[in-house]
């Protein structure tokens, strides 16, 4: 690496910093995760931490939170050493700690989560402690019943409680990991407006993102990782995204990356960051239709969700449909009732027998987090009559095929029989992408594909959306992030309250038509 | 822990090394217990710990017994690994064991004069047979409505003992006996022994056939769907791995397993059936295949430990006029420091996903 890259550090005078991480180094196996990583967070202020997927935000934050162990390095909480080297029983007191995928216990409601954490469950008040969760939901502006199950809530509600419930522990410090990666554009305006609530109340937030233009708005301070060492440090109101774009990616020299540059170079990337870019498949859609529903109603999974009315929708191949409409208007449902998990109750869904399909809900739908990594990549593979022999698998061949797959799909970081819980979010997303894409499918259902993707995979998992798509696929993608959509789709169908609202082309597409489809009004 | 929940992780994919230090803790703990209670009543804890060993280790004579009250244990354990992992809570064991050792019977008595070579198989199959459908019963229940298999292989344990006190009592009860008992098997549908001088008897060894199975079954096709299913039924889903059907093959392959054993139980030992002919056995080897993290090494080890204790119990009497009763209280210990331990781990989160549940809201 280079020590040339010298980090202008910011200087501010402020008060004792609310927790300075000094000097942590972190080593899985012979993977140095980080490399002497020094950071601090001031009461007050949003320290955003940016960086490729596999930089070590998570491990860093994972460290501070008390989960993880450092190698190295020291810890600092309020001017005062803490332990930084051994894995504390819960988290660290005063720090709040919302992961990459959410952390409360699905069965439970918010108050019993509560409860469960503070550990005084024998004399469990449910009652005084869903109100204490009321409460700072309406001084935070953020309220979310803390009576229902977790499982129920949507997406949006789960993290508020998550948040609240950390607020409720005394937390002076929040680690935000890739809090809006899932979250539609209202509910990331709550979230900001709790966020600036608390730091107005003196409280300090660790901010980890991978949508710059949303870091610049909200930090006030900026540290890019790279490789796990602290590659730059800003100001968030004296930098730019394309600087910032430009030392996550770090200069392409030879030998210098451990990660095979693929010819992207880091001007198109930054690109990409800025959301100039725009892909767009060359094969214009067939009229082979790979997919169509008539008139399906299906019921909701999950409370806060719409279920389907009568809804009709036709998928082509070599086309990329996408669904736009505010988060909970019948996204996730639609997505079942197309990889053909949910039936519908009425109507008919002509659906192929498989279906790629790339889950909203990461860890719940999409990964077996305690299995290894081959386990999860021939999750669909394995049926293959090649690998196996007899009742057998051929381990030889379907290593070979597993080590492709992850190659092609640019997984970093994974051995084999390492647990999927080793890889960062990002790759674990890249190697459900990939392993999906891996059959020929015929219709692929993306949720969320980019959902905690660097730049550098958002490109890549496009480029290999298109070519599933020049070969014939049709693909279905649903975001709650129109820019996503617009850079890929060919047309966007509005889903409101359960319905097709209208349906808008890209190419010649109008705009103010999509606002206000998305609003409701046909 | 809380009255309202239980945080617990699910033992699914235990490590053996793991599972070997929380066992180890867990037999240290008590022993430490045990010893300051016996020297609370008066009883030299020392001379005690002898007399348990030697009376399932000294001699060859009793290390037999110890093998013979292991062999049921491993067996039902063993049949009840891969439904564990996959979360699935078979704790019928004793109603499978018992009807199986009913249908052994029943066999044995109907045809007292066929050939060994006939009679022995046909006993072991039935038995079989009528375990696996006692658990199949469950299995269905659970992949068709979802009736919680816990609570559903639990009565059929109840009712196992009835029918069991139905016919000893009544058609089949020996008119030699004023207890409700059959009739003694004939002598050619008893199980072979293979190590002269004691009564261990080639059941043991169909034990550990299972062994090697369950490691390869690891390495088959088979065995990647039922880890799908157990780490993430909905992505199994996905991989259009049948839930219903999964449920259904593991829970009679555990009944399978315990029907087996309640074969080698009336054939090979008692000879005869009475009521309670499974009840101990069929709950132990739930948690030797617990103490076992899962493991099938770890399980014969944690097997082997429960007959020792078992056997050994029975001999303290003679040895050290300590009341055998100690030995259920050893044992009780023992699973309480291991789920203390267990779970404790599990709580500070250094490894895998801790799941929990109220008790109430799982089916
Ligand atoms: N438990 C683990 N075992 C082995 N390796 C690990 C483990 N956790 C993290 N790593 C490795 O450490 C590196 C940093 O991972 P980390 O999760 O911190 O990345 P990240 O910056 O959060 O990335 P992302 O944006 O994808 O979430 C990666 O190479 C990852 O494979
Ligand atoms: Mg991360």
């Amino acid at each position: 690496m280079h020590a040339a890259n010298s980090v202008a550090i910011v200087d501010r005078p402020a008060a004792t910093p609310a927790v300075a991480l000094k000097h942590i180094s972190k080593t899985f196996g012979t993977n140095a995760a980080l490399t002497d990583v020094t950071v601090d967070l001031r009461p007050g202020e949003v320290h955003a931490l940016v960086g490729e997927n596999g930089a070590g935000k998570s491990t860093l934050m994972k460290i501070l939170a008390g989960y993880l162990p450092a190698d190295t390095g020291e810890l600092e909480v309020d001017g005062r050493a803490a332990p930084a080297d051994r894995v504390l029983s819960g988290p660290r007191v005063g720090v709040g700690f919302v992961e990459q995928e959410g952390g409360l216990i699905r069965e439970l409601t918010g108050a019993e989560n509560l409860i469960l954490a503070e550990g005084t469950g024998f004399l469990a008040d449910r009652a005084a402690a869903g109100a204490r969760i009321r409460e700072l939901g309406n001084r935070f502006g953020g309220a979310v019943d803390p009576h229902v199950p977790v499982e129920l809530l949507a997406v949006g509600q789960r993290q508020r409680l998550e948040i609240l419930i950390m607020l409720a522990r005394g937390a002076d410090v929040l680690i935000l990991d890739e809090p809006t990666a899932a979250l539609g554009i209202e509910d990331a305006a709550i979230l900001t407006e709790i966020i600036e609530r608390f730091t107005a109340d003196g409280g300090g937030v660790f901010y980890i993102s991978h949508k710059l233009h949303e870091v610049m708005s909200i930090a006030d301070r900026i540290t890019v990782l790279r490789g796990g060492r602290v590659v730059g440090g800003h100001a968030a109101d004296q930098v730019e995204v394309a600087q910032l774009a430009a030392d996550m990616v770090g200069q392409r020299v030879a030998g210098d990356e451990n990660r095979n540059g693929n010819g992207s170079d880091s001007a198109e990337l930054i690109e990409v960051a800025l959301g100039e870019e725009r892909a767009r498949t060359t094969a214009s859609a067939s009229h082979e239709v790979v997919g169509t529903l008539t008139g399906v109603c299906a019921p909701a999974p999950y409370v806060g969700e719409s279920a389907l009315h009568e809804l009709d929708l036709v998928v082509r191949a070599g086309e990329v449909v996408g669904v736009a409409g505010v988060v909970g208007s019948g996204q996730s449902t639609l997505a079942r009732v197309l990889a053909g998990l949910l039936r519908p109750s009425t109507g008919t869904a002509q659906l192929p027998d498989r279906v790629a399909y790339v889950p909203e809900h990461r860890h719940d739908d999409a990964v077996a987090l305690e299995l290894s990594v081959r386990d999860n990549v021939v999750l669909h593979s394995h049926r293959r009559r090649e690998f196996c022999r007899g009742p057998w698998f051929r381990r030889d061949r379907m290593d070979q095929h597993v080590e492709e797959v992850l190659r092609r799909s640019h997984v970093r970081g994974a051995t084999l029989t390492m647990p999927i819980s080793g890889l960062s979010g990002g790759n674990q997303q890249k190697l459900v992408l990939g392993r999906e894409l891996d059959e020929c499918p015929t219709l692929v259902v993306a949720h969320n594909p980019f959902r905690g993707l660097d730049v550098r995979a958002i490109q890549e998992v496009r480029q290999a959306v298109l070519g599933a798509c020049d070969q014939g696929a049709g693909v279905v993608m649903i975001s709650p992030d129109l820019d996503e959509l617009l850079q890929l789709a060919h047309r966007i169908v509005v889903l409101f309250a359960g319905r097709i609202l209208g349906e808008v082309d890209v190419a010649d597409g109008d705009l103010d038509q999509l606002g206000r489809l998305m609003g409701g009004v046909a | 822990m809380s009255l309202l929940s239980l945080t617990h992780r699910t033992p699914r994919q235990a490590s053996f090394g793991r599972g070997l230090v929380n066992l180890l803790t867990a037999v240290a703990v008590v022993a430490g217990l045990v010893a300051a209670l016996l020297a609370m009543v008066g009883v030299d804890p020392a001379g005690t710990a002898q007399a348990m060993w030697s009376g399932s280790f000294g001699t060859l004579r009793s290390t037999g017994e110890t093998l013979i009250r292991a062999t049921p244990l491993l067996l039902i354990a063993l049949a009840l690994i891969p439904s564990l992992r996959a979360g699935l809570y078979n704790i019928g064991a004793p109603g499978q064991m018992a009807f199986g050792a009913l249908a052994s019977t029943v066999i044995a008595l109907q045809a007292p004069t066929l050939p060994s070579a006939i009679l022995v198989p046909a006993c072991a199959i039935g038995g079989c047979l009528a375990g696996a459908l006692t658990a199949f019963l469950p299995g269905l229940l659970k992949a068709t409505w979802r009736a919680n298999e816990i609570i559903t292989t639990l009565a059929m344990n109840f009712i196992a003992v009835a029918v069991l006190g139905y016919l000893l009592t009544g058609v089949m009860q020996s008119d030699f006996a004023n207890l409700p008992q059959s009739d003694s098997l004939p002598a050619n549908s008893a199980l072979p022994t293979f190590i002269p001088g004691t009564r261990t008897h080639i059941g043991l060894l169909v034990a550990l056939l299972a062994v090697p199975l369950l490691w390869a079954a690891d390495r088959s096709r088979l065995g990647y769907r039922l880890r799908i299913f157990g780490a993430n039924p909905s992505l199994a889903r996905q991989a259009q791995i049948r839930p219903g059907r999964y449920t259904i093959w593991l829970m009679t392959l555990g009944g399978a397993g315990a029907g087996l054993a309640g074969w080698m139980q009336v054939a090979a030992l008692d000879h005869r059936l009475y009521v309670g002919i499974a009840t101990p056995v069929g709950y132990a080897a739930l948690f030797v295949a617990l103490l076992g993290a899962l493991h099938p090494l770890g399980t014969v080890l944690a097997a082997l430990a429960f007959g020792a204790l078992l056997h050994g119990g029975d001999s303290l009497q003679v040895g050290a006029g300590v009341s055998p009763e100690i030995v259920q209280v050893l044992l009780g210990l023992i699973l309480l420091a291991y789920a203390i331990r267990a779970t404790t781990s599990a709580a500070t989160g250094t490894e895998g996903r801790t799941r929990s549940w109220t008790f109430w809201k799982r089916s």
